[in-house]
């Protein structure tokens, strides 16, 4: 699935794909970047006002090995919530589904550094907003996947449904060395 | 928008702090991105990262703000400069779970510019699965009440950075077509 690179310096694209009731799957990257770069621009087509994402590394997706602390405001009011020990990671709080306004989607985007070192537990930064003209969630959560295995395959769906047409995502590794 | 890579400082045991200096005037802005721990235990807080431009000055650091969430609730917070850009709970310490870090980016938009006073803003944090320092997640900003441009960085944090942790430095190109 490694297609249609592009780079921008030291921000390099590994890859892209535009989603239409499909989820994403990532295999086989790449090993020599510092950080990677995640950015979904998406909604679910489940019938639901509003739902999740899951995402999760090398398969790794029936064990408890995932954590977040999350810090969110809904345009009233701000909160601070925390998962431990999930299967997989949530990380799209607030994602547009088929039951809300159409046309509006999500915007997130997932910083996961030092993905390939072999010594520590992988660490993860992730903002996330969608705004429905009169409700919506802005989130920003810090999270864990307590494995110290080099992060080969993300694998990433809604909590109900697929990904709805029109949604885009793109994967960028960033390098820590001249190019 | 264009990355290059400026520097980085990592090693196999812990390191003091990462020192950039003759940065180049020519990015539009510069991100710090840091993979870190520290080695002093906060008893309860995450670590902090610790910012001096061009080799210090201690009067024009301005006070600092931060929004975190803890897991439970949310605090905004204020605190007067202590002679450096303080980015509060924004990597773990030696509380935390071991071979947990965090992880934070900084942004220091338009650092060159000599006729204005130097703005940054992180968000950063570590989770520690509900245990140990429990961890949060934090949006800081602070004031660099100096017009010069910013040609070196020294990046510290509480006591030390344990080992494996990695601070890079990156300089940000925009497009002089879309401002993107």
């Amino acid at each position: 699935m490694l297609t249609n690179y592009g780079d921008f310096g030291a921000l390099q694209r590994i890859t892209y794909g535009t989603l239409s009731s499909t989820n994403i799957d990532i295999t086989n990257i790449p090993q020599t970047f510092q950080d990677l770069m995640l950015v979904l621009y998406a909604r679910t087509n489940a019938s639901v006002s509003t739902n999740s994402s899951i995402v999760y590394f090398n398969s790794d997706a029936n064990n408890t090995n995932y954590s977040r602390t999350n810090l969110q405001g809904n345009g009233s009011s701000a909160s601070s919530s925390r998962d431990t020990n999930y299967a997989q990671l949530y990380y799209t709080d607030g994602m547009p589904g088929a039951n809300t306004t159409s046309g509006i989607y999500l915007a997130s985007t997932i910083h996961i550094l030092n993905y390939a070192n072999t010594s520590t537990f992988k660490s993860l930064l992730i903002r996330s907003a969608a705004d429905l003209n009169g409700s919506g969630l802005t989130n920003l959560v810090a999270a864990t996947w307590r494995s110290t295995s080099a992060i080969n395959r993300i694998t990433s769906a809604p909590t109900s449904g697929q990904f709805a047409a029109g949604s885009t995502f793109a994967l960028y590794g960033v390098r820590a060395s001249a190019a | 928008m264009t990355m290059t890579f400026l520097g980085s400082t990592t090693s196999g045991s812990s390191f003091s702090s990462a020192n950039f200096t003759s940065i180049p005037a020519t990015f539009t802005h510069l991100q710090l991105r840091i993979f870190g721990r520290a080695t002093f235990n906060n008893s309860g807080f995450n670590g902090s990262i610790y910012l001096t431009f061009n080799g210090g000055g201690t009067s024009d650091y301005g006070f600092r703000h931060a929004l975190n969430g803890n897991g439970s609730s949310v605090a905004s917070i204020s605190g007067s400069s202590t002679g450096v850009i303080h980015l509060t709970d924004t990597i773990s310490d030696a509380g935390s779970v071991a071979n947990v870090y965090g992880c934070v980016i900084i942004d220091i938009l338009d650092y060159a510019n000599t006729n204005k006073n130097k703005t940054v803003r992180a968000i950063g944090g570590a989770d520690n699965n509900g245990t140990a320092n429990f961890g949060k997640v934090t949006f800081n900003s602070q004031a660099w009440l100096n017009t010069a441009a910013i040609n070196a960085i020294l990046v510290g944090t509480d006591s030390q950075f344990a080992a494996n942790s990695h601070v890079a430095l990156y300089g940000i190109s925009t497009s002089e077509v879309t401002g993107a």
